[in-house]
């Protein structure tokens, strides 16, 4: 098995140990849970293949040599869960049972991406690494320049995000706010990390995620705003609410 | 409730049912009662609804079908990846073939038991789509005849 599916398989895995204890402390872990696991896990296999339709419309393209994409795989977790929760009648918030599990999931995955693919642009910053001339799509690694670590960057996101999710998840009271302000937070991070990966570029500089995300961002703010009106979050900023 | 509430703001009050939690309001009237009683069937609780008994049938055949979906995957990735191996044209076609016949036996065949609504099915049917779905994440689409590309 190469490198990085071994990464995605510990991943995978300790993605379902933090879920199943999270599910258990929520005493949510029942048929319910494990259809909308499902449902991501289904959804997230296939949305990780249709991402590259943002570069090839031909479907036998797409096939064979279509991009593995963790933002399509994530788009494609979320609209299987609300299918699967569809199918199974089931109503309540899952999605913050997913969150801390998705973080540390994606955070083991990551050292796969940054073992085997192009690690980022040039830069002269002092932590900037080196990676073998082997590394398929990677011009930087041809000509010897330091480049950004930018998956050592989503790692230690994914990482602080984890923790920060383990420390809110008794605060927030709200069903599904935990998730969203994960979204909002990888949402927001990834558009930056953007800027130092060795992704091509689309439109305005911009490479594809970044297009993907632009409205996507501005949904989760407008969203943000909606949670903060309400109150949502006051437990995690000790916002003092008038009587 | 033994006892009446003492009044909040030192004035005795005629309403017996000042000092109940907000939103319960007063009973209907049933007639003479002691005000401090609630009628039983005013504030009586829903019964809790018993714990689903499905939860382990439905977990014990999802890993059933996860294993039968697995035994399907080798065999029919076997004949993906040496077809995919061979040079001598048709290849291609094999491939497609075996990575259709795993997505209806994963996919098609898992949603299809979900819908026959029996905690039997809903469990065959979950193994068989979990098996698909990580046997597609986990090999990046090798074993599934989902990325071609792989196979050089």
């Amino acid at each position: 098995m190469p490198t990085h599916e071994i990464f995605v398989a510990l991943g995978v895995a300790a993605a379902a140990v933090v879920f199943v204890r999270e599910g258990r402390r929520r005493g949510a872990l029942n048929e319910h849970a494990l259809m909308a696991v499902t449902g991501a896990l289904v959804g997230g296999a296939i949305g990780m293949r249709l991402a590259g339709w943002l570069e090839t419309l031909d479907l036998q393209d797409l096939w064979l040599y279509g991009s593995r994409s963790i933002l399509g795989g994530l788009t494609g977790a979320y609209l299987g869960v609300l299918i699967a929760k569809k199918l199974s009648g089931y109503k309540e918030r899952t999605g913050d049972l997913f969150a801390p599990a998705v973080a540390l999931g994606m955070a083991i995955g990551r050292i796969g991406c940054h073992l085997t693919e192009a690690p980022g642009r040039p830069t002269t910053l002092p932590w900037g690494i080196h990676a073998p001339a082997t590394t398929p799509e990677c011009p930087g690694c041809l000509t010897g320049e330091p480049m950004h670590p930018s998956f050592i960057y989503e790692i230690i996101f994914q990482l602080a995000a984890f923790a920060a999710l383990m420390w809110a998840r008794k605060r927030l009271t709200q069903p599904g706010e935990l998730f969203t302000l994960y979204l909002a937070a990888y949402a927001a991070f990834r558009f930056l990390v953007e800027f130092t990966r060795a992704n091509e570029t689309l439109w305005f500089d911009l490479t594809g995620p970044q297009c993907f995300l632009a409205p996507g961002l501005l949904l989760l703010t407008i969203r943000l705003a909606y949670g903060y009106r309400r109150g949502y979050y006051d437990p995690l900023i000790r916002r003092k609410v008038m009587a | 409730m033994s006892a009446p509430p003492p009044p909040n703001d030192g004035h005795p009050s005629n309403d017996p049912y000042q000092g109940q939690p907000p939103g319960q309001g007063h009973p209907p009237n049933q007639g003479p009662q002691h005000p401090y009683q609630p009628n039983p069937a005013w504030n009586t609780p829903p019964p809790p609804q018993p714990p689903s008994n499905n939860t382990g049938i439905v977990v014990g055949l999802a890993f059933a079908g996860l294993a039968i979906y697995s035994f399907v995957n080798v065999v029919v990735g076997f004949f993906i990846f040496f077809a995919a191996m061979d040079n001598r044209g048709g290849g291609q076609s094999i491939v497609i073939v075996g990575a259709v016949i795993l997505a209806i036996v994963g996919l098609a065949l898992g949603i299809g038991l979900l819908f026959i609504r029996k905690p039997v099915t809903t469990g065959l049917g979950i193994g068989l789509m979990l098996g698909w779905a990580l046997w597609s994440i986990l090999s990046a689409g090798l074993c599934t005849g989902l990325n071609p590309g792989l196979y050089g």
